[in-house]
């Protein structure tokens, strides 16, 4: 099973082997010799089959940010855990949490663990933005828990509300 | 008489906070800091002489609780509070309750606020006395014909909130049909984000230009201005670049419109710094949009062409003291740009980003001044406004500001948190910017300066490299296959 | 250690007849292969995408580290039973790497006739088990089979080493505490049920894994219950209630990944011989197919092979001046150390010897052992027999059978009578057996056992004064001619589960490696000999 790097808005199937003293990238079918070495001035270098880039690059949890050198350009490559981006796309968990479409703060929360709701109902208000926005119910059902309260700031894909599975009601 | 402080309290945060901080100290006075615990890595918290936590229903409420800045101001023994721009800044009320705790708000009178603040009433101050506004309707003349006196300014139009400022609540309507549920919405809006549900209608320039001209006016009556600012670049009606001189200018037109914001300044007698805004169109007319009450953003491009220091002046003015200048005296000197670094993703709308500062660099040279309000390890969260800095630079032409800010860009770093850097890159490589033919709608014209180039197979190899290689998981993944079987390889019989 | 010097003419045209014959046979079999593991009615494949099941390859290949290899068991299984009808018995078995571990796979084919157990496919899980039980391989379980198949239960269900003897093989892995999990992706049922119930770790499929002891249908016919499959034993009843599975999945994948993450907890097994450094042989081990003669009646020197398998076509050899129809020294193999015993012509006394001290030697040094066998025989004839021939080979199969270090056999040409015995064939547990395309397995050569059996008829009528006709010879030795040939190729012998599949002889190096790293998991007992007739 390939790892999954998500760079923008696209995802990206691809591994690391050790190959003899080294390591090589397996991509798109082929295989890249690959190499990152650190140089004094807190600057890599990155290596792909011969070609060397300049880069800084930091990495926090599951980010890795790199600004190549040469041209100042700064990307951000997630790597996705499989069983989480799994366990998300099962039929059932993907249409049971309402996740946040971007960062922002909670205003309002209207509905309660356990409270039934119709579909259209707002259920929780948040500001991005100086914008408002009402995370309303897409489907009729009952909230599973609420995972913010007012007051709360959140991050892009912050789990909001989570209604119980269709069938388990 | 003058009165001097020994301490002045800078009730604000991120890069304005250190921003007057910073002048405070140089003019050797005492300089206390307020933060909510979500600031507490902000740089501004060590770098004050005392740094007071404050606290509220939410980080932002903490900024804007006058409790709290006055408790703070009575804790550090304050002179004075410097309130920095938004939040508590154009706060009429706040004003009054400093003064009445005996303490000196560095900003204008509390009349000129309210004046101010209200937008119809400003505007209808500033028509009477003869000042250019831009055709318009107001509800509050007569609520109940407002709709079709508001037809009648002629489309486009835009839809304001009187209590409103600072571009929010605003809405652009190109035809008729439109208008009756944009009201509507425009109400609402108001009424939630400034407790005012009362809207008034100007008549929409197309390709209008934003120029704005610093003021500044004393105790005894002196204003001058300090030269105007085109803050075109916008997004959201958010300014992102701003510069001086205007590129759109000639010297005539230039004194015309300086000269008449230093008249509505002095005509509403005002004290401290100040910034009228209007609009101008290609034809050359320019109207008055609203006078903002307080320190801007972009104030640092006006000090780097005058020389001048705005906060200084700012603190003397509340002292007590004469302008040690006049208006003469106020010379411009070269062009100078600014560029707001915003933690956010222009190819998504612009959808703030969040995370925490890995590396941070920032610029060094000649004419490259950068106003920071973040330091290496500080969280960005969405609590607060995405702005984490201003890179201004200064040249002998605008051509050498803008080849020193896309330097200063070049050289600027900040990992673990998407930003705006490369989006303003490709802004300033623009030919029609490098012509000065901006205007409020530039972005909305040229969507393609927002979008992530796509990022060719070289690259995209060399960052899953960089991340294959810097995620534990996945180089454990690679380290756990045994030997032979890693140098078989991917061998099927 | 020194290279061997190969005396080969890679330019001779005798070298240029063997590559084309050989290389055609490796085509042949890889051709073979491809349709034993790809070819399938199109129906069968569109019964998978309509039930949304994966393709077992490609179940294999998510559920493998990528980049590593994959050494595939018996991939001609059955490929001359039931009218070739069940290509690979409908299982895919061989030894990969998940998630850095050394595992063996069993999986169900279920676009072989819905994965049905036929007897051959029994016999294989049966020892894909029993490979996992002599080298202590973690076992990896993909199951999806729509159970026995019937009509043939008979050949199945009752003896020691028939079905049953999966499950039991399941618990000695236990007990000895070798994990195994299972990922339920189709059904389990009646006895495969016990497949993921005896697993130590299981993962299940909503919606396509099922387990139960009885199914739908023989539910209503036993008591009239009617209940769907999902009901009567699918992903939550088993997840949430009984406990009988440990992770429910969403999807194949989910399930891939929850096993992927399973055996990533195993710990580590230590191995038993330490490794070294590897070089690639310093020979091109494509000219093997230059080496092997076209004719099999041909000898050739087994130095030749060697030198294109080992490490640097280093070998140390030992006793090289006596019983030169053996061949046997040390070499490293993908950096371990083996013993290698080889055949260089018929075994003689001395060889036997050679052979037999040598498997000692083996044993004292925890080194394991190599056979490459082209054996026909052993010696025959009275002067041989007064030398004690008869004893010498006994001596061989003792030290064999008193061995603990691993053996690994490649049959490399031919494997006759007892030299099949004495060089480790089947019979005495080489970890893993392989056979080249082109070799013949039996009691004896096709022409010797028809001459044999001429012989004796002609003998017989001599008694009563009369002869045969070279027609009436003819009519003897055909049959017997033909019969030999059909059952004693590579095919048949891999078809029957006689071997652990047919080896392109390119790829023998890299199987050995890997065949000698899993037996590496099994720690080495001091070897105990019974009594050698001296």
């Amino acid at each position: 099973m390939h790892h999954l790097f998500a760079i923008g808005d696209d995802k990206i199937e691809a591994s690391l082997v050790r190959r003899g003293r080294g390591y090589a990238l397996l991509h798109g079918g082929c295989e890249y010799p690959v190499a990152l070495r650190a140089l004094e001035d807190g600057e890599v270098e990155i290596e792909v089959a011969g070609r060397i880039s300049r880069a800084r690059i930091a990495r926090e949890r599951d980010d890795t940010f790199v600004r190549f050198i040469l041209n100042g350009e700064c990307h951000a490559v997630r790597w996705i855990d499989p069983l989480v981006r799994l366990a998300q796309a099962g039929g059932g968990s993907l249409d049971d949490i309402a996740q946040a479409p971007m960062p922002g703060t909670v205003i309002a929360v209207q509905v309660k663990a356990g409270e039934s709701v119709t579909r259209g109902q707002t259920m929780i208000v948040i500001e991005s933005m100086k914008l408002e926005t009402a995370i309303v119910a897409w489907r009729d059902g009952v909230i599973k828990a609420l995972h913010v309260s007012p007051g709360q700031t959140f991050d892009r894909a912050a789990p909001l509300v989570t209604l119980e599975a269709k069938g388990e009601e | 008489m003058p009165r001097p402080f020994r301490t002045v309290l800078v009730a604000n945060r991120g890069e304005i906070a250190m921003r007057v901080l910073r002048t405070v100290k140089a003019m050797g006075l005492r300089g206390a800091m307020v933060y909510h615990a979500a600031d507490r890595d902000a740089p501004a918290v060590t770098a004050a002489d005392l740094a007071i936590p404050i606290s509220g229903s939410t980080p932002v409420g903490a900024y804007l609780d006058a409790n709290e800045i006055l408790r703070a101001a009575t804790q550090a023994d304050a002179d004075a509070i410097h309130p920095g721009y938004g939040f508590l800044a154009e706060n009429a009320a706040f004003v009054r309750r400093v003064a009445d705790a005996g303490l000196v708000f560095i900003g204008p009178a509390p009349e000129a606020i309210d004046l101010m603040g209200d937008k119809v009433r400003a505007r209808g101050f500033v028509e009477r006395r003869g000042f250019p506004v831009a055709p318009s309707a107001i509800e509050d003349d007569d609520p109940a014909s407002f709709a079709a006196r508001a037809a009648k300014v002629g489309f486009p139009l835009l839809i304001k909130p009187s209590a409103g400022g600072g571009g929010k609540g605003m809405r652009i309507v190109r035809e008729a049909g439109a208008l009756d549920d944009q009201i509507t919405r425009a109400r609402s809006e108001g009424q939630r984000y400034f407790g005012d549900g009362r809207l008034y209608v100007e008549r929409y320039v197309e390709r209008p230009r934003h120029i704005e001209v610093q003021v500044l006016g004393d105790a005894h009556g002196n204003v001058v201005h300090l030269w105007e600012r085109e803050c075109s670049v916008q997004r959201r009606f958010q300014k992102i670049v701003e510069e001086t001189p205007s590129p759109a200018l000639e010297p005539a037109k230039r004194n015309e419109i300086c000269a008449t914001a230093a008249a509505i300044a002095r005509a509403a007698a005002y004290r401290n710094a100040g910034t009228v805004e209007f609009i101008y169109s290609e034809d050359g007319t320019f109207y008055f949009l609203e006078m903002n009450t307080r320190l801007q953003v972009e104030h640092p491009v006006t000090e780097a062409v005058t020389g001048i220091d705005l906060v200084a002046e700012q603190i003397r003015v509340a002292m007590g003291e004469r302008l040690r200048f006049c208006q003469d005296d106020v010379r411009q000197r070269g062009h100078a740009i600014e560029l707001r670094i915003y933690a956010e993703e222009p190819a998504r709308n612009y959808a703030p980003a969040t995370g925490r500062i890995l590396r941070l660099g920032l610029p060094e040279g000649p004419g490259i001044r950068v106003d920071s309000g973040v330091r290496e390890g500080q969280q960005v969260t969405a609590a607060f406004d995405p702005m984490l800095a201003k890179l201004i630079t200064h040249g002998d032409s605008r051509g050498e500001a803008i080849a020193r800010a896309r330097f200063a860009l070049e050289h600027f770093v900040l990992l673990g948190c998407a930003i705006n850097a490369a989006f303003l890159d490709r802004l300033l490589a623009h030919p029609a910017f490098a012509r000065g033919e901006i205007h409020t709608g530039f972005l909305d014209a040229h969507p393609e300066l927002a979008a992530n180039p796509p990022i060719d197979s070289d690259t995209m190899l060399a960052l899953l490299a960089a991340a294959a290689l810097s995620q534990p998981q996945v180089l454990d993944a690679a380290r756990a296959v045994p030997e032979p079987h890693a140098s078989i390889g991917a061998w099927r019989n | 250690m020194r290279r061997i010097e190969s005396q080969l003419d890679v330019n001779s045209e005798a070298f240029r007849l063997n590559r084309e014959h050989n290389q055609r046979l490796a085509a042949e079999l890889r051709e073979r292969e491809r349709c034993a593991r790809h070819e399938r009615p199109q129906r069968d494949l569109d019964r998978l995408a309509r039930q949304k099941k994966m393709f077992v390859r490609d179940r294999i290949e998510m559920l493998l580290d990528p980049g590593t290899p994959f050494l595939e068991l018996s991939t001609l299984a059955a490929n001359q039973a039931y009218d070739g009808e069940v290509p690979s018995a409908g299982q895919v078995s061989g030894i990969g790497v998940v998630s850095g571990r050394e595992v063996i796979l069993h999986a169900d084919d279920a676009s072989v006739k819905g994965g049905a157990w036929y007897p051959l496919s029994v016999k294989k899980i049966v020892r894909t088990l029993d490979v996992a039980i002599e080298n202590r391989l973690p076992v990896i379980h993909l199951c999806d089979s729509a159970g026995g198949f019937l009509p043939l239960q008979a050949h199945f269900f009752a003896d020691r080493y028939y079905a049953g003897r999966i499950f039991r093989n399941q618990c000695t892995l236990s007990r000895m505490g070798v994990p195994q999990v299972s990922i339920v992706l189709g059904h389990c049922t009646a006895g495969g049920a016990y497949i993921p119930a005896l697993s130590d770790y299981s993962v299940i499929v909503r919606g396509t894994g099922a387990i139960f002891l009885g199914g739908p249908p023989l539910v209503k016919a036993a008591t009239g219950e009617e209940v769907s499959a999902d009901d009567l034993g699918g992903c939550d009843l088993h997840t949430r209630i009984s406990g009988t599975a440990d992770y429910p999945a969403h999807s194949e994948e989910e399930a891939i990944a929850i096993a992927r993450d399973i055996v990533a907890r195993l710990k580590r097994p230590q191995k038993a011989a330490e490794r070294e450094e590897s070089e690639p042989p310093y020979y091109d081990p494509a000219e093997l197919y230059g080496v092997i003669p076209r004719d099999n009646r041909v000898q050739f020197d087994m130095r030749e092979v060697i030198a294109r398998i080992v490490d640097g076509s280093r070998f140390h050899e030992y006793q090289p001046a006596y019983g030169t129809t053996l061949v046997c020294g040390y070499a490293n193999l993908w950096g371990y150390q083996v013993g290698i015993l080889a055949n260089n012509g018929v075994l003689f006394n001395d060889s036997s010897l050679k052979a037999a001290h040598f498997m000692q030697l083996c044993n004292q040094n925890g080194t394991p052992m190599v056979f490459l066998q082209n054996i026909t025989g052993y010696m025959v004839g009275r002067e041989y027999e007064m030398r004690g021939i008869t004893k010498d080979g006994a001596k061989m199969i003792m030290a064999l059978v008193g061995s603990e270090v691993p053996k690994l056999t490649v049959i490399c040409n031919g494997s006759y009578g007892a030299g099949n015995y004495g060089m480790s064939g089947r019979a005495y547990d080489p970890r893993l057996l392989f056979m080249w395309p082109q070799s013949q397995i039996s009691v004896m050569g096709a022409e010797q056992a028809a001459n044999v059996l001429s012989e004796v008829k002609l003998r017989q009528l001599e008694r009563h004064g009369e002869t045969l006709s070279a027609e009436q010879v003819a009519k003897i030795r055909e049959p017997v001619l033909e019969s030999y040939r059909e059952q004693s190729s590579a095919y048949y012998s891999t078809s029957e589960l006689w071997d652990d599949g047919i080896l392109d002889p390119v790829d023998t190096r890299n199987a050995l490696g890997i065949a000698l790293s899993a037996s590496l998991n099994t720690p080495i007992d001091p070897s105990r000999y019974g009594v050698f007739r001296m």
